[in-house]
């Protein structure tokens, strides 16, 4: 058994990215990463120090680990958002009906996360702005399954990421963040509208659970934080996300889109840097998995880097847990 | 006053020249130091002459005191060679810091100790099979692979010089207050040796001679610590079988735990190992009722822990449980209790001296419950297993079980363990898990032969077989003979022939049988490969039985054949391989 240290690569040198999400559209790998910059912010637990303001596209020819990273340019920028507040987050794109449908969650003028849409012909944009943020939309760090005819939105994080403000769909009048041995706040799930620009139901709770169906507890340092992430591997529904504090990229294994997912493991242990963000895509039969680490930046958790290795599963389709490198 | 310095001064010039010429010999007159300037330089007598193989750069050396002359002798319980002798010429000096070197001239090569880094340059190279260092040593070791300024390698580093001999750079006598060393590149075969962490390394070693004279050396432990566990009586090596490889889960399970105890009982291999996850075992079972199982099959139980100093989060358990004195002295004495033999100590954290004196502690606390250890994910072995007779093998190798996590041996595997036996077996035993019939996640393409050879060819005190128990147990009866009648200790070991990466033939003798195992690293036939059974001194006729590769097309895995002599030259299919075992009729 083993820690797998695969070989890893930086994907985009040439400026500070994360958040990957990646598909593969038209044969091809493209990549929707966060834009970080610097910034004079103090380092809080509000994450004022992310103050992304617009974000790019890159794309791979062919091999992850090998092939040549574009980058196609701003595809999107706040100031083209009319209702933009502050900080354009984790994004996540769709494809149907040969359009594009980028989802980003950013702060209102109100300082409250929302999640809006904008709209492409092609992969890597230009995209272009709803007027108007998804109703009932909260929260942040999107990620988008198509299931057949259906696309489901996962989204939500703690902390910076405000879903502690919101119970039911609802905004609290106090937030309230589980403590002990209370089940840990879940990461939600919504069917999308068939047009792609609004929610076509209430988002729902999704829950990770032991192997005894109870929920994960609020202070097991496996719980869900941020960075909800869905794949699918022989037939069965893989929920990944980050652990936030604890610094973890964990994942749960459904039957469905809406789970509940049954804890499995570690996927990669804690990288250089505070936030650890993921994707998992399948391309040329291999599976890889893209994230970010902070060491080019010298260790400023601001400042992060994409990165991709492979990832490998075992014969009962456990994922084998990736040396992050962070520690020590 | 003034007089007594010039004095010193003048002796101190009249030492160091008489160094330069005359210098310090091996016992057997192979190998000598030539000083020149600030580098030491040690060359090899050779049939072609004489060949500069290694420069020690430490500046200005004052000689201390005269060379002594040292011979060592003693029996070993698992590895190589059972009876091992070698002696040394070893001579100390003053380095310019004030720091003291030691060096050691033996008859098959050189060790030294130095406080902090050693630089070293390996002379007129011909080729090279140098590994990437990681924490756990699992690696390949190419030939001629780009050494990279600045990155770090690992040991063994195996070299061949134009002269046609070869070198092997390693470890040895190391204490539990030290750290290992790894191999800092400087450019060209520039190295720095440099401890992980601020305590200083053992004695770094340098085998030299013919291919066989490194194959067969038992350097790393003649230079090494004498035991320090009195009774030994209750250590011995053998064959297990083994869950994980073909159930990554299966020790949580009693019922496939069942099933590798009967395979051990059905062919009478003498231990069994429950692996990870053996603290969550389901169905109400216990590991307890494992170990009875198994200790009623008569089969002796080894089981598994998380040292807890390296992969922990995500990591299977059991988990914190040898990490104070206390509950480590409090948990092998349960294991002892239990009827447990063995245990297995997974996830180290490299070479750092907490490391070190954390494995030391380990060998000390197993050793006083009747323990034997196999350290898993951890450092190499640097001669701890002369000191610690019961550290009855050390992983530290790409092995088998990475057909279970990644594509990439599948290609590898062949010319890997053409590799192995010039490398890092070479050091010390070597829980690689050979010989797999079956496939596990990822397939393998090496021969049925070529897996058999497997376990003849590797060393180690332990021998985990990787296969399941059905594959195992459909094999021709005389295969499941030969996994009987294994040893996994061996008395006497004899290269027979190959070159790193291509093919290997290697004799291993137990008490007056003889198992000849030859493998093919290549994709390619190899035929009439010619075989020097000389130094083994069989009679002729002999009894004595043959495992090939059946000809492909043929239907059949297998072709075994009983012979009174032995075959001059072998063939051997792509991939595939040979075993003979032999004894006087």
């Amino acid at each position: 058994m083993k820690l797998l240290k695969p070989e890893k690569r930086y994907l985009f040198p040439e400026d500070f990215m994360a958040d990957p999400s990646v598909h593969v559209f038209n044969g091809k790998l493209y990549i929707y990463p966060s834009h970080d910059r610097e910034c004079e912010n103090v380092e809080n637990d509000n994450g004022d120090q992310y103050v992304m303001k617009d974000m790019h596209v890159l794309s791979i020819d062919g091999d992850p680990m090998t092939g040549n990273v574009t980058d196609h340019g701003k595809a999107l920028d706040i100031a083209d958002i009319p209702w933009a507040g502050r900080q354009l987050w984790d994004c996540d794109c769709a494809e149907k009906g040969g359009k594009y449908y980028l989802y980003f969650p950013l702060k209102d003028r109100n300082d409250i996360f929302r999640i809006g849409v904008a709209v492409a012909d092609r992969p890597e944009g230009p995209f272009i702005p709803e007027p108007d943020p998804i109703r009932g939309s909260y929260s942040m760090d999107i990620c988008v399954l198509k299931e057949e005819e259906d696309y489901y939105m996962y989204f939500g994080g703690l902390w910076g990421g405000q879903l502690q403000r919101f119970r039911d769909n609802k905004a609290l009048e106090n937030a309230v963040l589980p403590e002990g041995a209370e089940p840990a706040l879940p990461s939600r799930c919504v069917r999308l509208s068939k047009d792609m620009l609004q929610f076509a139901e209430e988002p729902r709770p999704i829950q990770v659970v032991d192997e005894n169906g109870n929920p994960l507890r609020a202070d097991d340092p496996h719980r869900f934080f941020e960075a909800s992430w869905v794949h699918k591997y022989n037939g069965k529904y893989y929920f990944s996300y980050s652990t936030g504090d604890s610094h973890l990229l964990c994942y749960a294994v459904g039957d469905n889109p809406y789970g509940p997912f049954v804890y499995q493991g570690v996927i990669l242990t804690p990288v250089v840097g505070w936030t650890t963000h993921h994707c998992i895509v399948e391309y040329g039969g291999k599976w890889y998995l893209f994230h970010h680490d902070s060491v080019p930046s010298g260790g400023k958790s601001w400042l992060r880097s994409l990165k991709v290795c492979e990832l490998t599963y075992d014969e009962q389709g456990r994922i084998h847990t990736i040396d992050g490198e962070g520690n020590g | 006053m003034k007089d007594i310095l010039k004095t010193i001064a003048v002796s101190a010039v009249v030492i160091a020249c008489s160094l330069s010429a005359a210098g310090m010999t091996s016992p057997n007159g192979k190998f000598s130091l030539r000083k020149d300037g600030g580098v030491l330089q040690l060359v090899s007598a050779d049939k072609g002459g004489r060949t500069h193989l290694l420069s020690l750069f430490c500046g200005k050396a004052k000689p201390v005191g005269k060379s002594i002359t040292r011979s060592v002798s003693y029996d070993m319980l698992t590895g190589k060679r059972k009876h091992c002798s070698n002696s040394y010429t070893e001579r100390r000096y003053v380095l310019a810091d004030g720091d003291t070197l030691s060096v050691r001239l033996y008859n098959d090569g050189m060790a030294w100790k130095k406080t902090g880094v050693s630089r070293i340059e390996f002379r007129n190279v011909a080729h090279d099979w140098v590994q990437e260092w990681t924490d756990c040593y699992e690696n390949f070791f190419p030939k001629d692979r780009e050494i990279k300024e600045g990155g770090r390698y690992g040991y063994p580093a195996l070299v061949e010089f134009d002269s046609g001999s070869f070198g092997l750079l390693t470890e040895s006598g190391i204490a539990p207050n030290e750290a290992g060393v790894s191999m800092h590149a400087r450019g060209g075969y520039l190295f720095d040796l440099v401890p992980d962490g601020s305590e200083n390394g053992g004695w770094q070693t340098f085998i030299a001679g013919s291919l066989a004279e490194v194959v067969e050396s038992t350097l790393v432990t003649d230079n090494s610590r004498e035991s320090v566990v009195a009774d030994t009586s209750w250590i011995e090596p053998g064959v297990a079988a083994w869950v994980y490889w073909a159930y990554n889960h299966g020790s949580n399970d009693f019922n496939i735990i069942s099933r590798y105890v009967d395979l051990a009982a059905s062919l009478q291999l003498p231990y069994v190992l429950i692996d990870a996850e053996w603290d969550e075992m389901k169905d109400g079972k216990r590991v307890e009722d494992a170990v009875a199982y198994s200790v009623s099959k008569g089969v002796k139980p080894l089981i598994w822990y998380n040292s807890s100093v390296g992969w922990v989060d995500g990591a299977p358990g059991p988990k914190f449980r040898l990490n104070t004195p206390e509950s480590l002295e409090k948990e092998f004495a349960w294991c002892e209790k239990i009827g447990v033999s063995g245990v297995k100590i997974d996830f180290f954290s490299g070479d750092t001296n907490l490391n070190m004196r954390f494995m030391a502690e380990l060998l000390e606390a197993a050793a006083r419950h009747r323990l034997t250890v196999n350290f898993h994910g951890s450092p190499l072995p640097r001669g701890w297993q002369r000191t610690y007779p019961n550290l009855i093998t050390t992983e530290a190798v790409y092995g088998a079980e990475w057909y279970n996590n990644v594509p990439t041996f599948t290609g590898k595997a062949a010319a890997h363990n053409a590799t192995l036996p010039f490398t890092r077996n070479v050091i010390g035993s070597m829980d690689y898990t050979p010989c797999a019939f079956s496939d596990s996640q990822h397939p393998h393409i090496t021969t049925h032969a070529h897996e058999l050879a497997l376990t003849a060819l590797f060393e180690s005190g332990i021998q985990h077989l990787a296969d399941r128990p059905e594959s195992l147990l459909a094999q021709p009866q005389e295969v499941k003979d030969y996994f009987t009648a294994l040893p996994a200790a061996w008395d006497e070991t004899v290269l027979l022939g190959g070159y790193p990466g291509e093919y290997v033939a290697l004799a291993r003798r137990k008490g007056n049988k003889w198992w000849i195992a030859a493998i093919n690293g290549s994709d390619g036939m190899l035929e009439k490969m010619p075989v020097d059974y000389s130094r083994l001194g069989l009679p002729v006729p002999l009894k004595g039985i043959v495992f090939e590769d059946a000809a492909p097309g043929s239907g059949n895995f297998w072709r075994i054949t009983e012979r009174t002599n032995l075959p001059e030259t072998i063939d051997l299919l792509p991939r595939g391989g040979v075993v003979i075992v032999v004894e006087p009729s």
